[in-house]
């Protein structure tokens, strides 16, 4: 609960919104979908930037990029018609266990990456489609690739306008263990394949909540590389993903036990996208 | 803050505090079946429609939805004539304490709206964020898949 | 057994039903009391502390801030806070504040003020200066040489032995144990430990309290218990009980957890102090770690039988963790052993012993079930581990040597709740059927030990039998009054605590059964300390069976009244008459209405109020019974455990009311379902419980189980209302040990600390298969 809120601003542009967050950093906070907020125990906050009235809510598709605007709820995104027919069902059924229907009719795409949440399965997923984002910050609009978001200086924290997906002919397929089907992830892997004649032309290896924010495990997927797809393929994703697993514990579970289950999701994720093909 | 807010097709113009809750707005305004249950977004207690989505009220700052519409569960039944959903509720045994009904009845009306021939599984998935301790579930499933059925005939009477 | 019932045994809608659905503001937090302060507390961020100071100084210079109250401020009164008959079989070890604090959460000030939000601003302000001592944060460790002692305070009674950290001790023994279990031919030992649970009902705790224009305090609570919270608030603010009324309204769920007395006395004493209404609201946080949790409970556990498949001998012995205070302590051990080893009556030994002990944890208090299911986990796991010594199949071997119609048991004389039961014959006891249909419907025979695997999964079913009580006999005194109104309808006041279950309900049923009225002719009024009379409140499976013994009682004395007015009325001998369907009529056809009857004594003929107040207190406590199956399909590669089919099947008596009680049956076995599989209570090093909102702490929601089949095996209880004996509790005590019976057929692995967590799962499942 933020208990000390003074002051309620809904900036029509872009550049107001940073303008006033900018005026008082400490004391502000960007509102989007407003379930992240719910979490937050302040008394700090005073100011709430109301995001939503920047109207950055639709889907669109530019040239060979779908382009979402970073209030899009979850839910009208995996419900939208344009992301069904370039992603097929990828996000439609990934995002169907993200939180419940009350909170995807609420969380944004951009509040779920903006926070640079451990356990956020947009995150995830949208880093296995090699997303970029559209940023605004002092020095005004640049484009920059989703995990760089991640990795920025603490000090750096531009505003997401917008997110970008290029339809570029990978299949992806994504797989979260969860306590309960209410619940975040405790650890999810999301995975994506470009194949050409037969083999893996390129890669990209999703773990999150691991706990931490997801990364994409760079080492596994250069090993991908060239990897004929057959049987023993979702294995060999299996046991390149336990190697090289990087994590932590907490209280939602051990290490030891993230690193297998990450790699049991990455063998399942493997051997759904075989079912695509 | 001067906000205005339509509630069960009702127009109201009311002054709040910027960091108020719509859960506390409703509840002041004397809509008491809109209730807190949990500081974490993780009971589906506080549910109410925001221009016919179930949204969560104690997530949602009463300033950003400004003019919008909100369905509460009061707006559902006129008079004594019980929404189907909430009558079949009583008939399948789907209300102990009653404290998530409110919550259930607005969710399941949400889902018949979209989609009118709900399967078990569409129930269970579009519910599964309004918890309930008493009932183990059985009958509110039951309960809204016998109202979308009623619902579906009275449409094509 | 058919039955010519006309309201009883049937499914009608809940009296309150239709205000629950339009979401009327039936609860302690729709009653707006104008200018009621807020009430709250600050707590302790230690879980072993002295208090040295707490300067309060900077917190009564807000504005808004109308008083800060400390252990100086109040009358220091050792009480418990269980709600129980008096005198509570609980130790007195309990203060509203004291100096010293025990587990945190604990309250350390209470604070009022005019609003939430300067509430916690005075609640930041405050400055206490602890002396932080050495916590015992593991129950093992409570009884050690050199342990910090807990209750070292002078003033607190009723502690078995607070030098050690022992709040209740219990022994009992029936024959000879150690020579009995040396005579079988199978014998396994093992250990069983169930962690504790929270109850999670979906209404925070809460109360508001202000004084009458006469200056009487009145209390508006959710409580399970409401006469037991006017007692006890009469013992702690030393204000005589005639000056305090409690009242009841809807609730929203309580599963014990409200069967203490816990934020009235807050709200009560800002309101003496002051004069003004307070309203007390917990938050979720604090419902989680400063209310009650479910007792911790570890067991021992011996179990012997020999060749004819008969069980011989059982021994147990337990290690039960009541927290920082003692709430519930002995009683809820003394259930674990006596709602469970009765089942078994077959035996030529049983022992039963063990020790609650004290750490510096939340209090556990009572929940569903009372220990039963604790006791269960060790008895029916065991028995089970037995059958695979003995070759036997599981359900037979449970089958073959447990209770049944027309048999007893030595147990129930020896242990009741806090002191001696009392002996009982099972007068109605259908565990046989039960048991019939419920491993027909789950398909044990072609399941059992089939293993049936599914990619990486596994199947496996597993069963468990329970018995429970029908209220606490010789105790638990439930009262009814009905009186009549001259439109022939009925009030009914019954101090009987409706908390969601629809007791309401069903007592207005045997209202109506017996005056022969339709249900809307009976109008409820319940849990009212003025106006209702006593009821010891929603606890122990009592409200059917005890308050609907009274019920049933106050309306025959009704009906006699009412027959024998007639009789002088309509000049006809009373054994000539008979009353049906709201009829007073003759064998010679005269009748008259019970309307017109009751317009004629109200207004112009032998006028009189027709009404009668009737108490009931069992003699015995007829157990229901269950035979419950469970299907689990593990996932080998990652641990999880999922839910296939839960199938119970229970013998309340007769259902008075079959979809109220299926809600009972159906809702316990959920939670019961969620203590197994998925309820996790993590503490922080230093005692801080973590798992304290529904964000961490997960109930099973709607896509967290397979399917639930659960049915009513019908039996006729003499003693029971209408042949009634219980449901409340009996769900929940079997789905732990079902679930883990299953995941033993499943995959031969063991487990025996519940909750199953996946993770411990696989790792079980890696460490077989090296």
């Amino acid at each position: 609960m933020l208990s000390n809120v003074s002051e309620y601003f809904r900036p029509r542009t872009v550049e107001e919104a940073f303008t006033i967050m900018e005026s008082d950093r400490d004391h502000s906070i960007f509102l989007s979908g407003g379930t992240i907020v719910a979490l937050m125990e302040s008394s700090r906050i005073e100011r709430i930037i109301d995001l939503k009235a920047l109207r950055l809510d639709t889907v669109s598709l530019k040239g060979d990029e779908l382009v979402i605007g970073a209030t899009t709820t979850i839910e009208s995104f995996r419900k939208d018609n344009l992301v069904r027919k370039e992603f097929g069902d990828f996000f439609y059924e990934s995002l169907s266990c993200v939180g419940s229907w009350q909170i995807r009719n609420m969380a944004t795409i951009g509040g779920s990456i903006a926070p640079k949440l451990g356990w956020s399965d947009v995150s995830a997923c949208l880093l296995a489609v090699g997303a970029n984002l559209m940023v605004y910050g002092a020095d005004g609009y640049r484009r920059m690739v989703l995990s760089d978001y991640f990795t920025l200086p603490a000090g750096e924290k531009p505003l997401i306008t917008h997110i970008m997906i290029s339809r570029d002919g990978w299949l992806s397929a994504f797989k979260k263990f969860s306590k309960t089907t209410f619940d975040i992830a405790t650890v999810n892997v999301a995975l994506s394949i470009k194949s050409e004649s037969g083999r893996i032309k390129s890669a990209r290896v999703v773990c999150g909540s691991r706990p931490q924010y997801p990364v994409r495990f760079e080492v596994v997927e250069s090993a991908l590389e060239d990897l004929k797809i057959n049987e023993v393929m979702p294995s060999i994703v299996r046991s390149l993903v336990f190697d090289n697993f990087a994590g932590g514990s907490n209280m939602l579970a051990s290490f030891e036990y993230r690193k297998h289950l990450a790699s049991v999701m990455a063998q399942r994720a493997a051997e759904r996208i075989m079912e695509m093909m | 803050m001067k906000i205005s807010l339509v509630i069960n097709g009702k127009d109201h113009e009311i002054d709040i505090d910027p960091g108020q809750y719509l859960l506390e707005v409703l509840r002041d305004l004397g809509y008491k079946s809109v209730r807190r249950s949990c500081n974490s977004a993780s009971c589906g207690s506080c549910t109410v429609l925001l221009n016919g989505a179930p949204v969560l009220s104690c997530s949602t700052f009463a300033v950003s939805v400004d003019g919008q519409s909100i369905e509460t569960v009061e707006g559902l039944s006129e008079g004594d004539r019980l929404h189907p959903i909430q009558e079949a509720i009583l008939e399948e045994g789907g209300a102990q304490c009653g404290y998530c009904i409110p919550g259930i009845v607005l969710t399941g009306e949400a889902l018949i709206r979209e989609n009118p021939e709900p399967s078990d599984e569409d129930i269970r998935l579009a519910l599964n964020g309004n918890l309930c301790r008493c009932t183990g579930y059985e009958p509110q499933n039951r309960a809204i898949k016998k109202a979308a059925e009623l619902l579906r005939s009275d449409r094509d009477d | 057994m058919t039955r010519d019932f006309e309201v009883v045994g049937k499914p009608k809608k809940k009296l309150d039903g239709k205000a629950i659905v339009r979401g009327k503001p039936v609860y302690t937090p729709d009653y707006d009391v104008p200018n009621a302060l807020t009430v709250k507390l600050l707590r302790s961020p230690h879980p072993n502390a002295m208090i040295k100071t707490i300067d309060f100084q900077s917190a009564l210079t807000i504005q808004g801030v109308v008083c800060v109250l400390t252990h100086e401020d109040i009358d220091r009164v050792p009480y418990s806070r269980a709600g129980q008959g008096y005198p509570e079989p609980s130790p007195y070890d309990s203060y509203l504040l004291d100096n010293k604090v025990r587990y945190v959460g604990d309250p350390v000030a209470i604070v009022a003020a005019t609003s939430e939000k300067i509430a916690r601003q005075a609640l930041k302000s405050i400055k206490v200066e602890y002396e932080v001592l050495d916590p015992i944060l593991d129950m093992e460790k409570s009884m050690a040489e050199g342990a910090p002692r807990i209750h070292d305070e002078a003033d607190c009674s009723g502690v078995f032995d607070s030098s050690r950290n022992i709040a209740a001790h219990f022994e009992m023994e029936i024959g000879e144990t150690e020579k009995a279990l040396d005579r079988c031919d199978f014998v396994v030992s093992k250990t069983y430990h169930v962690d504790t649970q929270l109850h999670a009902a979906l209404e925070p705790h809460n109360a508001v309290t202000y004084l009458d224009p006469s200056g009487r305090l009145i209390v508006i609570s959710s409580t399970q218990v409401p006469f037991h919270c006017r007692r006890i608030l009469a013992r702690i603010l030393k204000k005589p009980m005639s000056e305090i009324r409690v009242i009841k309204p809807r609730i929203g769920g309580g599963f014990g957890g409200k069967q203490s007395i816990i934020v009235e006395p807050y709200a009560a004493l800002v309101t003496l102090k002051t004069g003004q209404p307070a309203r007390i609201n917990y938050t979720r946080e604090e419902v989680s770690m400063a209310t009650n949790i479910r007792h911790e409970m570890k067991y021992d556990i011996r179990v012997g039988a020999t060749k004819d498949g008969r069980i011989r001998a059982i021994w147990m012995k337990g290690l039960s963790n009541t927290g920082a205070y003692g709430e519930h302590c002995l009683t809820t051990f003394m259930v674990s052993g006596s709602k469970t080893l009765p089942l078994y009556n077959k035996v030529d030994a049983v022992r039963f012993e063990g020790d609650v002990v004290y750490t510096n944890l939340p209090p556990a208090g009572a929940y569903r079930g009372y220990g039963a299911p604790q006791g269960l986990f060790a008895l029916d796991c065991a028995i089970d581990e037995l059958a695979l010594e003995m070759n036997i199949d599981p359900l037979k071997l449970k089958e073959m040597n447990s209770i049944r119609e027309g048999e007893t048991s030595p147990i129930f004389k020896i242990m009741g709740e806090g002191r001696e039961g009392v002996p009982q014959i099972m007068n109605s006891c259908k565990l046989q059927e039960c048991i019939d249909l419920g491993k027909k419907v789950i398909g044990w025979d072609k399941k059992r030990g089939k293993r049936l695997e599914n990619g990486t999964r596994v199947r496996g079913v597993g069963c468990a039998l329970a018995m429970q009580g029908s209220g606490i006999p010789k105790i638990d005194m439930g009262a009814a009054t009905i009186k009549m109104n001259e439109d022939g309808s009925f009030n009914l006041l019954v101090g009987a605590t409706d908390i969601g279950t629809g007791s309401d309900t069903i007592l207005a049923q045997i209202a109506a059964e017996v005056l022969t009225v339709p249900l809307e002719k009976i109008i409820v009024y319940s849990s009212d300390t003025d106006i209702t009379p006593f009821d010891v409140g929603a606890y122990a499976s009592s409200t059917t069976y005890v308050s609907g013994n009274a019920v049933k009682m106050a309306c025959e004395d009704v009906k006699t009244q009412i027959l024998s007015l007639a009789s002088s009325y309509l000049e006809r001998e009373k054994g000539d008459l008979e009353l049906v369907d709201g009829v007073v009529s003759c064998s010679d056809g005269l009748s008259i209405t019970l309307e017109e009857l009751a317009t004629k004594h109200t207004y112009t003929f032998n006028q009189r109020q027709i009404a009668a107040t009737a108490s009931y207190v069992g003699e015995e406590s007829p157990p229901p019974f269950m035979a419950t199956f469970a299907e689990v399909e593990v996932d080998m590669d990652t641990g999880k455990i999922d839910l296939i089919n839960l199938v119970s099947y229970a013998d309340c008596g007769v259902a008075l009311n079959p979809i109220q009680a299926m809600g009972q049956l159906e809702g316990a076995s959920m939670q019961g379902i969620g203590w197994a599989l998925y309820e996790d209570v993590i503490y922080a090093k230093n005692g801080r419980m973590l798992t304290n909102d529904f964000f961490t702490y997960k109930i099973p929601s709607r896509m967290d189980y397979g399917k639930l089949t659960c049915g009513l095996v019908e039996s006729y209880e003499p003693t029971g209302p209408f042949g009634a004996k219980s449901i409340g509790e009996i769900g929940i005590d079997t789905p732990i040990p079902a679930i883990a019976n299953a995941i033993f057929d499943a995959t031969g692995i063991r487990l025996r600390q519940a909750p199953f967590k996946s993770e411990k799962m696989l790792f079980e499942i890696l460490s077989l298969e090296v």
